[in-house]
């Protein structure tokens, strides 16, 4: 489903780029450094390398872009038409149009746990196991409770599963689809 | 005729149906209102099943954008509409207090819409929507139009022919054709629909049958197929055969039961837009009644 999810990681990020001033929806700032030595120095973290660890790294930035538009109830296309693709890019927009035209706004951030990617050959299916312990809806200012409820009336279980398509567009993995698996834990 | 045009319009009217939802949900399976906090289900292929005989329904309708086709309805309900290159959705009013027109409108004009880009996008803002330029999806007139149309199935012409007195030769050829066609069995045939501003043209054709021969095999025939006439004698049809391999004795009533699917794409164009629907119409089942010669000469 998506409505709701965010990677911790990405939460991390977010935090990073604050203190440091890089916050909110702005793009970090690329800064090229010429080195002298001929050996790069390694970094920590790895560049992803199969089509399974691109994808998921894709995800990953897209419920960032995502879970920010929830909050900012703003989209910034610049860094989503990199990460998403076909209906997810419109449902994002539909989300947030909603949710201002509505009244509707979150906050606090969404946990997220990928579970291993599975290929498809032509897509790439990832399930999220999204906890939203932290994150509050509120309609016209007063919290909703419970926040979401499944198809038989119930308060939606945290966290919940959502399964993400991911396909290949002009050369990268994008976020094409999504599916809130909510009768299944996680 | 009744029943199967009635068959149709119910199945066109499912096919919409799905067209409308899996936009709504995107095609995804199960998606949450950010408004309700409900999460809302759909099945996938659901309700694409056709009619009882006589019309296998099913549909579909795609736009174009910047050389690619897309859906022609997004996101909740919204319509392409490519004069303004969004989907144009619910009317935008944050907080109700009602967004003021653009200089040279007014609120009898139009109205603010939420637009929905596809990718990749590069705006996010509200449409200023005039008054008819987005009324009705024209996929709910194509349909309209093609309901007019009347479409039958074909008519079977088979050779040997269907009769208790009728028996092929296994190994002898069958000659299948389209027995009288006519514009609404075979096409083309053209209608149109309109709403206030908006009109859509919408013309039929059939592409090709499949021949569900009954002994397991089908056969895809793209044309009408050619009459069977004696002077052909033992000759193939040079269009759409078949040959059955063994007698039909051991068959429900011993005949082998043949029906023909027709397979019709609909072109249509209107409102600034255009499209492509597809359904199939199945005949009733004829039965063909096969034998061995030196059965026959006993």
């Amino acid at each position: 489903m998506r409505k709701h999810h965010s990677a911790l990681g990405g939460v991390a990020l977010a935090l990073a780029l604050t203190l440091t001033g890089c916050g909110g929806d702005t793009e970090p700032t690329v800064q090229e450094t010429p080195s002298q030595s001929p050996s790069p120095t390694p970094t920590s973290t790895p560049t992803p390398k199969t089509p399974e660890e691109k994808a998921a790294a894709q995800l990953t930035k897209y419920l960032d872009v995502r879970d920010m538009a929830y909050r900012k109830r703003d989209i910034n296309f610049k860094t989503l038409n990199p990460v998403a693709t076909g209906d997810e890019f419109l449902q994002l927009q539909h989300v947030v149009a909603s949710m201002t035209n509505e009244n509707v706004t979150v906050t606090g951030q969404y946990g997220h746990t990928l579970a291993e990617p599975r290929n498809r050959g032509a897509s790439i299916l990832i399930i999220d196991c999204e906890d939203r312990s932290n994150v509050t809806w509120k309609n016209d200012g007063a919290v909703r409770k419970p926040d979401f409820t499944d198809p038989n009336g119930d308060p939606l279980r945290n966290p919940a599963p959502v399964e993400y398509t991911l396909v290949k567009d002009k050369g990268a993995w994008k976020v094409s689809d999504s599916d809130l698996l909510w009768d299944e834990p996680c | 005729m009744l029943r199967r045009l009635l068959a149709f319009i119910v199945a066109l009217a499912g096919s919409l149906v799905i067209v409308m939802v899996t936009a709504s949900a995107a095609s995804a399976d199960c998606v949450a209102d950010p408004i309700t906090g409900e999460v809302h289900c759909e099945d996938e292929d659901g309700g694409n099943n056709g009619g009882d005989g006589g019309g296998d329904g099913g549909g579909s309708s795609t736009c174009s954008y910047g050389g690619n086709e897309i859906p022609c309805t997004g996101p909740g309900g919204s319509v392409w509409s490519s004069a303004h290159g969004c989907y144009v959705g619910d009317v935008w009013d944050p907080g109700g207090a009602g967004a003021q027109p653009p200089p040279g409108q007014t609120n009898e004009d139009g109205a603010w819409h939420i637009c929905y880009f596809p990718p990749p996008g590069s705006s996010w803002e509200p449409m200023w929507i005039q008054n008819g330029t987005v009324t009705i999806d024209p996929v709910v007139l194509a349909e309209r139009a093609i309901a007019s149309m009347d479409l039958d199935p074909i008519q079977i012409g088979i050779v040997p022919e269907s009769g208790p007195n009728r028996v092929g030769l296994v190994g002898l050829p069958v000659w299948m054709w389209v027995d009288s066609p006519t514009d609404d069995t075979f096409g083309p045939i053209t209608a149109s629909a309109s709403e206030g501003s908006v009109s859509v043209s919408a013309t039929a054709s059939v592409s090709s049958i499949l021949w569900d021969m009954g002994d397991g095999t089908t056969v895809t025939c793209t044309g009408k197929g050619t009459p069977y006439a004696d002077h052909y004698g033992k000759k193939d049809s040079p269009t759409c055969g078949h040959r059955y391999e063994k007698m039909s004795t051991d068959q429900p009533d011993g005949a082998y039961q043949v029906t023909a699917t027709s397979h019709w794409v609909v072109e249509w164009t209107g409102g600034g837009q255009s499209g492509t629907i597809e359904f199939d119409l199945t005949t009733d089942s004829l039965p063909i009644r096969i034998g061995e010669a030196q059965v026959l000469t006993q």
